[in-house]
């Protein structure tokens, strides 16, 4: 059901792919909608800080999000397999959906990392994400000592 | 420099040290007196690969093994022959082989001409098969009848085996196998999302072409895949160069194998040059039906650490086998969803895949990236600080009083007073907001007698409101009755509440039971300081 002026968008990813998509999907990220409405008429938009493998995985979500067939269960579903990734395919996608701002991916795959997050313990957190532990041991007792109420 | 040196018929080993500007004729003598038959050191013959004899450079034989591209700790073939290598060779290696019985390979497979990455950690009893490189009807022999080599001459031993040998395949060609699978990846993310199924089907193709493969291979050329797609690419140590597409053998004996794999990044492959580079390795070893894998950085990086990971290959192998036999089916069922199907198979190799790249792959990224200078992956730490602090508002306020535990960047970011009055209201709700507020000024001074912590530094704010009316609640709201509210004759700066010891301001009470902190007041009403027992009960 497109209207006659329903445009197809090129996105091109950092890695040089392309993608077409319809430009009612792509407007979800208000990053292409800005560029579409300030007059980009370049042929393909050219979006630097994602790769073309993030950049397939947004456009299978935009284009879930923008079908209007389908019912809000079915998209609590699709967000529950969506989000079953590695972590740090989990984290690109945020930090892609955060360039692209798109709310509805942010929110779904920031919730997904915060679920993950819950289960965690301390040293779990720090082996998932590879962080450094900076803290000299004065400073890790104190400030377990302060945040003791926690770990009840 | 220290070598070692391996016999081709006997496979035992002894290290040598040698000087460095050692010769091919010196390296020979000194092979000679530590063979027990002292043979005559003309007829020893070596090599890195096996199949080339290693000459010296110029006819006197003047140039040291370092021009012949020859480093310390490496691993030099040799045989003892009276006739020239190449031909002498075969039938002795055959012989040898024909003396083992290793277990039956279901379908040969070549790779191009071995390069010396054959030297490093590969089981010293696997099958060595070397085939020309750029020749693509390589055709590998039943390891039971005869070994195969093919040789410069062209010699197919491979023709003299028995029934096995039927099958003649085309591989790829040696250069085009890291091309390849990138433009076959790519062609398909453009149709769908990136399925790792689909990703998996494409290197197994191209590794193991029509082989059926056998379980250890399925496995690592999987684990293989995991990297490829993080971002590694397979890597020759001696030659210092990388390699595309995978050098395999075609014989892993089954009861236990090691294999050591090296993977760097192309980023530091193009930035070193010639100079020897940075790199991780990984160790297979095989026991029974566990595969234990161990990463880490090579280069003796010892305070890396080491990545590991154990893996059923009798659970998972069946499941990679489906995986890759239904080579283009599930994609036309999957439609869009690429490789979330709800099928048993794929969810099992979608586990793996996400507990290979999370325990193996992305940790030997980050800790390659990081002796490297590379830009590290994407990790929650490279969040904008907006986007972390999203992720904290998620979490429900006990996570994040753990997180704020993690390190002292989150614990910065995770005392955000705002942050903490958005905790305090999901929990406590908006009646716990006006309690707090009809009580502000003790609770902030009960605060930390109520957690009761020793040596906790007390801070104003929605944090301190949250632990303490969680504190109280917890307690019960009875006993928050009993307590009645002191006066509030005096308005007492904060101090951080430290009891006992030097800093305590004033005597130390043991019962916490009672209200009574037994400090100093600083009041403008009471300036001798001291207990003030109206204000106490």
């Amino acid at each position: 059901m497109s209207s006659p002026e329903e445009k197809t968008l090129i996105l091109k990813s950092s890695d040089n792919e392309e993608f077409l998509v319809k430009e009612s999907v792509a407007v979800q990220c208000i990053t292409i909608k800005n560029l579409v409405e300030d007059g980009c008429d370049l042929d393909a938009i050219p979006l630097l800080n994602v790769d073309s493998k993030n950049l397939a995985w947004i456009i299978e979500f935009m284009e879930k999000y923008a079908d209007s067939t389908s019912t809000d269960a079915e998209k609590k579903d699709f967000d529950t397999e969506f989000v079953k990734k590695p972590f740090n395919d989990v984290l690109g996608l945020i930090l892609a959906a955060n360039y692209l701002n798109f709310p509805a991916l942010m929110d779904v795959m920031c919730d997904a990392c915060a679920n993950e997050m819950k289960l965690w313990s301390v040293e779990q957190v720090r082996e998932k994400f590879h962080i450094q532990n900076d803290y000299t041991e004065e400073e890790e007792k104190a400030v377990r000592a302060e945040n003791f109420w926690a770990f009840e | 420099m220290k070598l070692r040196l391996r016999s081709i018929e006997s496979k035992e080993t002894f290290k040598i040290e040698v000087p460095i500007s050692c010769n091919l004729f010196q390296l020979k003598q000194i092979i000679s007196q530590n063979l027990a038959n002292s043979p005559p050191s003309a007829s020893i013959r070596l090599s890195l690969n096996r199949i080339d004899e290693l000459q010296p450079t110029s006819p006197d034989c003047e140039g040291s093994l370092q021009s012949l591209g020859i480093t310390a700790g490496d691993l030099i073939f040799f045989t003892v022959e009276a006739s020239s290598m190449q031909n002498a060779q075969v039938p002795q290696i055959t012989t040898n082989l024909q003396s083992r019985s290793p277990q039956p390979v279901q379908n040969p497979q070549t790779e191009p001409v071995g390069s010396s990455n054959c030297q490093n950690g590969l089981p010293s009893d696997s099958n060595f098969i070397a085939g020309d490189t750029g020749s693509s009807q390589n055709a590998l022999v039943e390891a039971e009848s005869s070994e195969g080599m093919n040789l410069d001459a062209g010699k197919r031993k491979a023709q003299d085996s028995s029934a096995q040998m039927g099958e003649s395949m085309d591989y790829m060609e040696f250069d085009d196998g890291g091309g390849d699978s990138n433009d076959g990846f790519v062609v398909e993310a453009v149709e769908k999302s990136f399925s790792v199924p689909g990703f998996l089907r494409k290197v197994f193709t191209e590794e193991l072409g029509d082989d059926s493969g056998r379980d250890h291979k399925l496995i690592v050329i999987a684990i293989h895949a995991v990297l490829l797609e993080s971002g590694f690419v397979r890597f020759d140590l001696n030659l210092n160069k990388q390699i595309n597409g995978f050098q395999f053998q075609a014989e892993w004996p089954s009861i236990s194998f090691k294999l050591s794999l090296f993977y760097t990044l192309p980023g530091i492959v193009s930035h070193a040059g010639g100079n020897p580079l940075d790199c991780v390795v990984l160790k297979f070893q095989s026991l029974g039906k566990f595969i234990n894998v161990y990463g880490s950085l090579a280069n003796g990086a010892r305070q890396s650490g080491t990545h590991w990971l154990r893996l059923n290959e009798e659970k998972l192998v069946p499941f990679l086998n489906v995986v890759w036999a239904n080579c283009g089916l599930n994609e036309n069922i999957s439609g869009s969803d690429g490789g979330f199907m709800g099928t048993s198979p794929e969810k099992e190799v979608f586990t793996f895949w996400r507990s290979v790249k999370d325990n193996l792959a992305l940790p030997l990224l980050i800790d390659l990236c990081e002796k490297t200078g590379f830009e590290l992956p994407p990790c929650f730490m490279r969040l904008p600080t907006d986007l972390k602090l999203k992720i904290l508002e998620l979490l429900p306020g006990f996570d994040v009083a753990k997180v704020s535990c993690v390190c002292s960047e989150l614990q910065y970011l995770a005392s955000s007073d705002d942050l903490w009055k958005l905790k305090f209201t999901e929990q406590f709700g908006v009646e716990g907001l006006q309690y707090l507020a009809s009580n502000n000024d003790l609770w902030k001074l009960k605060y930390a007698e109520q957690i009761g912590a020793e040596g906790v530094e007390a801070r104003g704010g929605w944090k301190k409101a949250f632990v303490r009316t969680w504190k109280n609640r917890k307690l019960g709201a009875s006993r928050r009755l009993e307590r009645p509210r002191p006066s509030f004759r005096y308005m007492t700066p904060w101090i951080p509440r430290i009891r006992g010891g030097p800093y305590d301001i004033g005597p130390f009470f043991e019962d916490r039971g009672r209200m009574v902190p037994g400090r100093r007041t600083f009041s403008p009403l009471c300036n001798l300081g001291g207990t003030n027992s109206r204000n106490f009960i």
